[in-house]
């Protein structure tokens, strides 16, 4: 018995353990076929394509593609607000770190520069860095591809379709416009490079300038025909791109491609890529303002034909001074949404920030972050402002300036410009509108909305001396010269117990006012004193409360001749556009373009002692640093040297 | 005696009448069923069995021919009874096992037979088996690189396991950065650092088979440890195939030794304490050098401390006035108390054994609690493990074995932080942060209550920062709330094993599987502390002001007097894993030992709380790998193994990878003509191995699948507003990573060479020199220049490194006449990484610096600090030094860089490689036990060399206000900074400031130290209770003692514990100091 059971249980043992070893065989034998098992991705997971397959997916690549457009509303994303001399902030740098600034006080380097838009870092890629522009390209490009595809995005209309192209064709020029007028030649990416791309393919050239200007010229006027003449969906598209404004880029191109810095400048002459080839023309070329003016002009015809003109305050339900529905014209024509005079507005860089540093402290309460008036305008650009009769300061025969750094106190008629009985210096008695719209100082009236008054006497103004309430006392929220920046803030800030409140706008990227300044200089440069330049300036100066240029020079220069040469007329147009596109970042750039940035940013910043609380003590002028622009090394911004080792067919800019 | 014979010889009465040889078989049977049923006929044999070393515990003494069994305790000794025609079978893992014949002995006089034995413990014992990956080996014919490790040694005075291994394992490089209890694992890695793409680098860990984390490592008890292996070449990784590039280690737990059932205890009670703790200079020295740091930056500064104030400090005024703290001293307790306690069970028949154990362990925080609330804020962290090994044979030829565990952790303790990853980090690093990154002099840290006799809540003590905050109180940050987190696992694992003998002889099939369950989750309760500031009263007395209680005026967060609820972090997944494997050993002839191992394995992972689509899906593994050894007459030995297998993570074509090896051994020591010199070198083996292993686990968690592209369709930052009043929105569209089919894992082409010897039949030596290098090393691709408009990096399997070293181990046992015995060990272990080939670009002739090639994996890249500038002066005839200008950015006093590329600018350009790695590339130990009867004393030391330390200078410069942070300053600054009266130009601490100077934060060769040192990381004195005394009290064995840990070190840096690295302001490294006791019954 015994037996016979071992006997089985050895039968059975064999039995399992021949099971065994089958199924393991079989494991192993099947193992090929389980090769599935590692197949565990589902079907739908989400891939570029299913970008392209619907309208209403295609419309958020669309809305990308805008994403990238730079913050100009934001006073550290627009390059030009503080890389120059126009605005200043507190030395300190105490919750204000700005790249552009730094690089204003010569900190811009070639090992990471400021403001690289080229890679977007050190803030020249937005917030957070992450709007570098060769990517925005690189997502226009992928947008190109696939709706001009016309068997994708199936269920979108042809008429959008196009319009659609356009639009991102626009976005795609633009972006090169933006690197072109920061880097000078750049290398055009008009087809997207393969990922999987060999290192040579990627190794991409900078193209010269002439070339880059038609290619972004020729994508505009590809662009033009099929954008809208106006927005007729103003709730769900204004701010989308119009036909105007794709024809003011291009005149901003093309003015840009006909001033001296790029126009037979003898500095670049020397500039040539590896390969030997030039990257500026060498020559001047006269026609090149011939086609600004032109492009401007169109541009002009189309703005006014869609509708711009420039704005004018259209009066409150408080009884206000002419005075002051003056100024709030001058204010508004920046801070009033989507006015008529913006030709193009960027509803994705609005500016609640940009007032927030602009503002200073009128009154108790809230916290200290609340109107940080840190912006700060220069003593230089305070005085680039004319006198009350519409000519430099230094050229007015009738009012003396020679002692604007005195004392005087304000009369009773200079209460809508000045606190009534208020000490403060010469300089900011008889100045045009535009100074007391533009920018605000020590004793200066700041009427808004909330005027505890309800009208523009009695109303607020500022006090700047240290420890009064707009003063420097605080660690960072202060202003560094005394002439605090009213243009930018609209006039509905609105101060409370519960806080602060600013009405954001929508940043004008160009304003009409900007294309008749720019046509008039490139009128008088290809014709010169004509009579289009003077109607085109004399439209601003008209808006701004002043008289002509002619009669102007005329009646108070004690140089009047000055506007019949050409050369007089291009310092006049050179100064209204300083004056009228004061503290937008244009300034920076046409001192570029003009060649004139090596003389301007050569200079001291000045300002008022604002340290002092004395009346006396704080009315001398103080240098609050000296800046150094290196020429021409500082007119174009540096590659960053890693690009330049990463792809050696790029050339550094002659300097870096 | 005698009387129990007669019994006996009249129990045969009976039988008398049969047949005499009948009879006498008879007799003989039921003397032998006799014993199995009653032991009145048995001898009692006592004794102590030893190695050269000392008593050998848990020695498994059977009986020849019965079931009954006994082990040694603690001390070696045992008791059994037996017929005294009975032998004796010790048996003993690493040991030859020895039979004794009790007749041979002769009893004293109480009739007790002493028999004292001696193991040998043999290494080169033909039989004997070690544990390799996917099965065990003989020890003798292993040709792989592997180091065991007798779990003895891994017995400290401590719950976290992983910080047991520093310096004891020949070839780990590993270091402890934190003491924080839950947050204190050591780093280990198997021969360095071999990688240094983003992905694993930190060795594959198994515990029975089972993958595992280096947490549940740390909770593993070394009680529960039967055999603990690190496998460091190709040879021995290969059958792990992707994932074993990296080293494995492979612990197994214990399993029931049929017998009676015995019991097993291990208690302690332990004193921890730090290390070290920073020193602060007194706070009228604070205030006086915070008043320079502001008057030297700005003369025309104003002072931050009045000198009415400084006075009044120093007379000891009014302390809620004129505060005075010492955080540290406030918050932080001398010592903690922390147990530890384990049991075990284990026992069984011939059918089933069963091991089962059961820890738990208490450590708590050093972190001061009065009794403000009613919850603990303190750390505590209770640890709780349950295993249970059980293991039937099914059949003759079938064994299960069934092995369960739960590891539980529950943690309370002041809230939680993040680390700089966003991981999860313990609450006791941020106080201990805020210690030091709290001002010392501006508020007490609670006002009395009859300040304010109508609040309900208490009175912390806060100021107003310049910026109108609040200050970082560190007292009210550690009281105003606590986390509790939970983690769980729970483990099943069923193995079945069939030798299939009958079939095919020497060949078996094994399959296992395994399901695990892991949770996590932490929940925060706090409030928000009502904060005030004391003023004087005109009558002179103190006043309190409330600062933050809502509305106008008030300052910072709100307070609260009721608890918010905060949900916390939650982590959940499961693992499933199945493994089939067929073995095979045979030996022909005597002479071919021929051995063959196949295996197919397959994983499934998935995590409940993966964030993404991507992340939610399965992590797969799948492959085969297999071993063929063979060896000829115990001197040449050949083995080859592979594994062939893949992961999900790739792309179809790029799926699966095969990684052989092969190795050699030769057994010189078993020649003919080596055997005159045996009598010096009784052994000597020499191994060589070559071949591939690979690692999986590339780039970050979130990259799993680089074959696929990854892509937001709801990017909120690329979307746009367009409309009058901004109302029409879209979210855009962003790739966060482009389609890379050609991913695949990396791979280790290694190289081992290894010789044994032993020496005098005492001194074991064993070196083992490597080279492995490391190719298809995951990075992004540099060539591609910024006019690609990538918005993800495009990245490629280019790089490549190459890590080499020795790992020796040697180890000496004696013992001596008179009770004395010795057994000293000591290892050092060497690993240098070098980058081959790294995805960069060709730097200029003058920049060759700035290429990783040639440099260690960890290197460090910095500035190299010349010294301080003497003067503003001199800064400003200096190169320029990043775009700061002199004078204003920096100056005299201020760190003087060099510059490297010779262009007058000091800039990124200048950035060399300095120091030496940061992770060590030696660690090395030494250490013994002496031994006399039935004392013992054990020491440790331990060693790290060839690294390099970076104070991160922002986290201790002095009175820098960050937020509501404001810097405590260190004595190692106060006694040591440039100012403008002493002009030190080789001061510790650069010029004082009041701000962060952007020049003297960069890493530089200014804040590199040297890392090495050598500390004294255990001591144990034990006495084993005799036996007269254990029968006394009832217990098999029992022992005591009293150990520590970290008890001191030698090291030339002094501001915190230099093994913490640059994590130096963290929970400091625990010294610890334990009684504890061990009982066997």
């Amino acid at each position: 018995m015994k037996i016979k059971n071992i006997k089985i249980n050895k039968i059975k043992g064999n039995i399992k353990g021949f099971m065994l070893a089958s199924c393991f065989a079989a494991t192993l034998l099947s193992f090929s076929a389980c090769k599935k098992y590692l197949d565990i991705v589902p079907d739908n997971v989400a891939t570029i394509d299913n970008a392209f397959t619907m309208r209403i997916e295609a419309e958020k690549y669309l809305f990308t593609c805008y994403s990238f457009l730079p913050k100009d509303g934001d006073p550290f994303y627009n390059v030009g607000m503080l890389s120059g001399d126009e605005l200043w902030v507190p030395t300190q740098e105490w919750d204000f770190v700005s790249y552009a600034w730094r690089g204003a006080r010569g900190g811009q380097n070639s090992a990471d520069p400021y403001m690289n838009a080229w890679n977007g870092s050190y803030q020249g890629g937005g917030p957070s860095d992450r709007y570098g522009l060769w990517k925005a390209i690189r997502n226009c490009n992928i947008f190109l591809e696939n709706i001009k595809d016309e068997t994708k995005v199936r269920d979108l209309r042809l008429d959008e379709r196009s319009r659609w192209i356009a639009e991102v064709t626009f976005l795609k020029a633009y972006y090169h416009y933006y690197l072109l007028r920061m880097y000078g030649p750049i290398p055009l990416v008009d087809k997207n490079i393969d990922i999987s791309a060999t290192e040579s393919e990627v190794r991409i050239k900078r193209m010269p300038f002439d070339e880059c200007v038609n290619y972004i010229s020729t994508l505009l006027d590809e662009s033009v025909s099929n954008l809208p003449v106006i927005i007729t969906d103003r709730t769900n598209e204004l701010g989308r791109i119009t036909r105007p404004i794709a024809l003011a880029v291009k005149a901003k191109l093309l003015l840009m491609a006909a001033s001296p810095l790029f126009n037979g400048n003898s500095d670049y002459a020397n500039f040539k890529d590896h390969d030997g080839v030039n990257l500026f023309p060498t020559a001047f070329s006269a026609d090149k303002w011939k086609k600004a003016a032109d492009a401007a002009k169109t541009a002009i015809d189309a703005a006014e034909a869609a509708g711009s003109k420039l704005y004018e305050f259209p009066g409150s339900t408080f009884k206000l001074s002419d005075t002051t529905n003056l100024q709030l014209t001058l204010r508004s024509a920046i801070t009033e949404r989507w006015n008529i005079e913006h030709v193009w507005a960027n509803p994705n860089s609005r500016t609640d920030f940009l007032q927030r540093t602009a503002m200073p402290k009128l009154a108790t309460g809230g916290a200290s972050g609340d109107a940080r008036m840190q912006l700060a305008a220069p003593l230089k650009i305070a005085e680039m402002f004319y006198s009350s009769n519409g000519v430099p300061i230094n050229e007015d025969k009738i009012i003396n300036f020679a002692n604007k750094y005195t004392l005087r106190t304000a009369l009773k008629k200079e209460r809508f410009y000045v606190k009534e009985g208020y000490e403060t210096a010469r300089l900011n008695f008889d100045r045009e509108p535009r100074f007391y719209a533009d920018l605000s100082f020590d004793g200066g009236v700041w009427y808004k909305y909330d005027s505890p008054s309800n009208s523009d006497e009695n109303t607020w103004f500022v006090e700047g001396k240290y420890t009064q309430m707009a003063g420097a006392t605080h660690v960072g929220y202060y202003n560094e010269t005394g002439y605090y920046l009213k243009k930018v803030v609209d006039w509905n800030m609105v101060n409370s117990t519960n806080g602060v409140t600013y009405r954001d706008y929508p940043w004008p990227q160009i304003r009409l006012a900007d294309l008749y300044l720019m046509y008039a200089e490139a009128l008088n440069e290809s014709e010169g004193p004509v009579n289009g330049v003077f109607e085109y300036l004399d439209r601003v100066r008209k808006r701004a409360g002043l008289k002509g240029v002619v009669e102007s020079w005329n009646l108070y220069s004690n140089n009047p001749s000055k506007p019949t040469t050409k050369d007089g007329l291009r310092e006049i147009v050179h100064q209204e556009r300083g004056i009228e596109m004061a503290f937008e970042g244009s300034r920076y750039w046409d001192l570029k373009r003009w060649k004139k940035a090596a003389e301007a940013f050569n200079q001291s910043i000045t300002g008022w002692s604002v340290f002092q609380a004395n009346t006396a003590d704080y009315y001398r002028p103080r240098t609050i640093y000296t800046q150094n622009f290196v020429a021409p090394r500082d007119y174009l911004a540096p590659i960053k040297n890693y690009d330049i080792t990463v792809n050696p067919s790029l050339v550094q800019n002659p300097g870096w | 005696m005698k009387i129990r014979l007669q019994n006996w010889l009249s129990s045969c009465l009976p039988f008398m009448k049969l047949k005499l040889v009948h009879k006498l078989i008879m007799c003989a049977l039921l003397l032998i069923a006799s014993i199995g049923v009653q032991a009145q006929s048995d001898v009692t044999v006592k004794g102590v069995v030893k190695d050269t070393v000392g008593g050998l515990p848990g020695v498994s003494i059977k009986v020849s021919g019965t079931l009954r069994g006994v082990s040694t305790g603690e001390d070696g000794s045992y008791t059994v009874t037996l017929p005294r025609s009975g032998k004796l079978l010790f048996t003993m893992v690493g040991y030859k096992p020895k039979t004794v014949t009790v007749a041979d002995f002769t009893p004293n006089s109480a009739g007790i037979y002493i028999i004292n034995t001696l193991l040998q413990s043999d290494e080169n014992a033909l039989d004997e088996v070690a544990v390799v990956g996917f099965g065990t080996q003989k020890k003798a014919s292993m040709i792989s690189s592997i180091t065991t490790i007798n779990p003895k040694e891994l017995k400290g005075p401590t719950s976290n396991l992983t910080t047991m291994m520093q310096g004891r394992v020949a070839g780990m490089i590993a270091y402890q950065r934190t003491g924080e209890p839950g947050s204190d694992n050591a780093q280990f890695f198997i021969r360095g650092l071999g990688t240094f793409g983003t992905g694993k680098q930190d060795p594959l860990i198994l515990i029975d088979g089972a993958e595992s984390t280096q947490n549940d490592m740390a909770r593993l008890q070394p009680d529960d440890i039967a055999s603990f292996s690190v496998l460091k070449d190709a040879s021995a990784s290969a059958v792990y195939g992707a994932r074993g590039a990296n080293g494995v280690v492979l612990i197994t737990t214990k399993s029931g030794e049929a017998g009676v059932t015995q019991f097993k205890i291990r208690s302690e009670n332990a004193l921890s304490a730090n290390t070290k703790n920073f020193q602060f200079a007194d706070n009228i020295t604070y205030m006086k050098m915070a008043n320079e740091a502001a008057l030297t930056r700005n003369p025309q500064a104003g002072l931050p401390y009045l000198q009415t104030k400084i006075d009044a400090t120093a007379r000891g005024d009014n302390p809620l006035l004129y505060p005075n703290n010492n955080w540290i001293q406030q918050l932080i307790k001398d010592y903690t108390i922390n147990t530890r306690n384990n049991l075990s069970v284990e026992g069984g028949g011939e059918k089933a054994r069963y091991y089962v154990s059961g820890t738990y362990n208490i450590d708590n925080g050093l972190l001061k609690v009065e009794g403000l609330n009613n919850f603990n804020n303190n750390i505590k962290l209770n640890n709780l493990g349950v295993r249970s090994n059980v293991d039937i044979n099914l059949t003759k030829t079938t064994t299960a074995s069934i092995r369960i565990f739960g590891q539980f952790d529950d943690y309370t303790g002041p809230l939680l932080g993040y680390d700089e990853n966003g991981k999860r980090q313990g609450g006791g690093q941020r106080i201990f942060n805020q210690t030091i990154w709290s001002n010392p002099v501006l508020f007490p840290a609670m006002y009395p209550s009859s300040l304010s006799p109508f609040a309900t809540h208490a009175l912390f003590g806060n100021a107003v920062t310049p910026n109108n905050g609040l200050y970082v109180n560190p007292y009210a940050e550690m009281v105003r709330g606590y986390s509790e987190s939970n983690t769980s696992t729970v483990q099943t694992q069923v193995e079945l094993t069939q030798s299939l003998d009958k079939i095919v002889k020497g060949l078996n099939t094994r399959l296992m599987s395994y399901l695990r369950r892991y949770s996590y989750f932490d929940v925060s309760r706090s409030y928000n502390p009502y904060y005030y500031s004391a003023t004087e009263q005109p009558d002179g007395s103190t006043g309190v002001q409330l600062l933050n209680p809502g509305g106008l005026g008030s300052i910072g967060e709100v307070g609260t007097e009721y608890l918010n609820f905060v949900p916390g972090d939650r982590d959940v997944n499961s693992v499933f894993y199945a493994e089939l494997a067929a073995n095979y050993n045979r030996t022909f002839g005597g002479k071919h030992a021929v051995g063959a191992m196949l295996i197919t394995t397959m994983r499934n992972y998935l995590s409940g709380t993966a964030n993404n689509l991507q992340l939610s899906l399965p992590a797969r593994n799948q492959g085969v790998s297999g071993r063929a050894t063979y060896g000829y007459d115990n001197r040449y030995m050949v083995e080859f193994n592979f594994g062939y297998n893949g992961s999900e993570r790739f792309a179809d074509s790029n799926r699966f990878g095969f990684f052989p090896t092969i190795g050699f051994g030769y057994n010189v020591s078993n020649e003919k003509f080596f055997q005159p010199l045996t009598k010096v070198i009784n052994s000597l083996k020499l191994r060589a191995t070559y071949g591939l292993a690979g690692n999986d686990q590339i780039g970050n968690a979130s990259d799993r699948f680089f074959y696929m592209s990854e892509v937001n369709m709801t990017a909120g930052d690329y979307g746009s507003t367009f409309g009058e009043q901004y109302g029409y929105t879209k979210n855009g569209v962003l790739v966060t990573r482009y389609a890379n089919p050609f991913i695949t894992w990396e791979e280790s082409e290694q190289i081992n060479l290894g010789a044994d010897f032993k020496f005098f039949n005492a001194l074991d030596v064993n070196i083992d020199v490597y080279r492995n290098k490391r190719s298809n090393i995951l990075t992004p691709r540099t060539f591609i220049p910024a006019t690609m408009g990538l918005q993800a990096a495009i990245r490629a399997n280019t790089n490549k490194a190459q890590n080499e070293g020795i790992d020796f181990a040697t180890a000496y046992n004696k013992t001596f006449g008179s009770g004395w015995f010795a057994q000293l060990r000591g290892n050092f272990t060497y690993a240098k990484s070098a980058i081959l080939i790294n995805d960069e670009p060709t730097f200029p002739s003058n920049e060759y610096y700035r290429s990783r090639v040639g440099q260690p994996t960890t290197q460090e890249y910095g500035l190299v600090a010349e010294r301080l500038f003497i003067d503003d002066n001199e800064a400003k005839n200096a190169p320029r030094q990043f775009d700061g200008t002199p004078g204003l950015n920096y100056g005299g006093g201020d760190i003087k860089y060099r510059d490297i590329n010779g262009d007058g600018i000091i800039n990124d350009q200048d950035i060399v490689p300095i120091g030496l790695p940061t992770s060590p590339e030696i660690i090395y130990g030494f250490g013994g036990t002496i031994g006399y009867k039935n004392f013992d004393f054990n020491f440790f030391f331990q060693g790290s060399a060839r690294s390099s330390l970076f104070i991160n200078s922002q986290n201790i410069a002095p009175f820098v206000l960050n937020g509501g942070s404001q810097n405590g300053l260190l004595s190692a600054i106060s006694n040591s900074y440039w100012s403008e009266e002493n002009r030190n130009i080789y001061a510790m601490w650069p010029r004082l400031s009041p701000n962060f100077v952007a020049n003297n934060n960069r890493t530089s060769t200014w804040w590199m130290r040297n890392n090495n040192f050598l500390r004294l990381r255990s001591i144990e004195a034990a006495y084993n209770t005799p036996q007269k005394l254990n029968q006394k009290i009832g217990f098999k064995s029992l022992r005591l003692y009293v150990s520590a840990t970290n008890i001191g070190y030698i090291s030339s840096f002094d501001t915190w514990d230099p093994e913490m690295g640059g994590k130096g302001l963290g929970y400091p490294i625990q010294g610890t100091y334990n009684l504890g006791l061990r009982a066997t019954f």
